[in-house]
């Protein structure tokens, strides 16, 4: 089977983009890679940073395939280190959401 | 009609001759205890988490015997009562319940898979979410062609007081249908499993579960 993509969609709490970006690169990023999950890309919105509100974060990463999402599911049933993690994200975050995905051709 | 699951964890030192007198006595309570209408004894399948056996029984009046009476019942007695050096039961984890959502199309289904899985929804979690994640798992059946049969239930800790807070059962023609199909489901680990991710905000059932399944010849149900 084809990758499964992971979307998160972060909003975060205004002033906090780039400290947020850091501690999500130092703590997360190497935790989640070692769960399987590879980050493909990642995207502000709106496209730069407000003064006065909330930005969106959007990280797409990607699994391997569907054994490799499942090894995920039983990594983090074994050490809650990632959801530890998000828990303590609130004075960055207000927010998120997770979606799964999968590749779907669209051609005009 | 209140039905009662148990999860059996075995002695470690129990005697094959023991486990099947356990075997043979469990699987015919129903005859031999007054109050129990059907019953069904199944040794869980390797990849089960949790426990060695799940003993179905359904009771046929509104005022079953405790789960205490029945496990002291003489014909059961020698099995479970730990002060007997030759017990054959180290544990039950049980829930009770009055079935509640059904989808038993196939009721004359035989030899097949049976799988049972115990949750527990986070005290706390508000009433329209619950409701939305209850809706979602019974759309399962929709999505994944190798359920045949399926029951999905609120455990009543008031008939037998209990950590799990739902039970979600399943019929299988085999155990190909359980993780074949079912584990491979875009359903299932693309949408409903986000309500059992840690990661995902909107989880709202804890990460221990208990996941097991068996053979069974004739469906539980099915049971009126």
């Amino acid at each position: 089977m084809a990758a499964i993509f992971v979307l998160d969609q972060i909003r975060l709490h205004p002033g906090k983009l780039g400290e947020f970006r850091e501690k999500l690169a130092r703590e997360y990023i190497p935790a989640a890679r070692g769960r399987g999950l590879q980050l493909v890309d990642s995207w502000l919105t709106p496209p730069l940073e407000l003064e006065d509100d909330g930005n969106d974060l959007v990280l797409l990463w990607s699994l391997e395939d569907l054994g490799a999402f499942w090894k995920m599911r039983s990594l983090q049933g074994a050490d809650p280190e990632g959801a530890r993690w998000w828990e303590g994200t609130g004075a960055w975050v207000a927010s998120r959401s997770r979606k799964f995905m999968t590749r779907q051709e669209v051609s005009a | 009609m209140i039905r009662q699951v148990s999860l059996l964890t075995l002695e470690r030192s129990a005697t094959p001759d023991r486990v099947k007198a356990l075997e043979s006595a469990l699987g015919d309570v129903a005859s031999s205890i007054s109050g129990v209408s059907h019953s069904h004894l199944g040794r869980h399948l390797p990849g089960s988490l949790m426990g060695d056996y799940t003993w179905d029984i359904c009771f046929d009046g509104a005022t079953p015997p405790t789960s205490e009476d029945l496990i002291a019942d003489p014909v059961l007695a020698e099995f479970f009562d730990p002060s007997n050096p030759d017990a054959v039961v180290a544990d039950v984890d049980a829930v009770r319940f009055e079935p509640q959502n059904l989808g038993v199309p196939e009721p004359g289904i035989t030899d097949f898979v049976k799988r049972t899985l115990f949750v527990r929804v986070f005290d706390g979690t508000p009433a329209d979410i619950c409701e939305k994640f209850e809706r979602d798992i019974m759309r399962m059946p929709t999505y994944v062609s190798t359920i045949r049969n399926w029951a999905f239930s609120r455990t009543d800790s008031a008939l037998l007081p209990t950590k799990w807070t739902h039970v979600w059962e399943q019929e299988y023609d085999d155990v190909e249908g359980l993780q074949g199909e079912y584990m491979m489901s875009p359903f299932h680990w693309g949408y409903i499993d986000s309500w059992f991710d840690p990661e995902c905000p909107q989880r709202i059932v804890d990460t221990r579960v208990a996941h097991v399944f068996c053979t069974a010849q004739a469906s539980v149900l099915a049971w009126k």
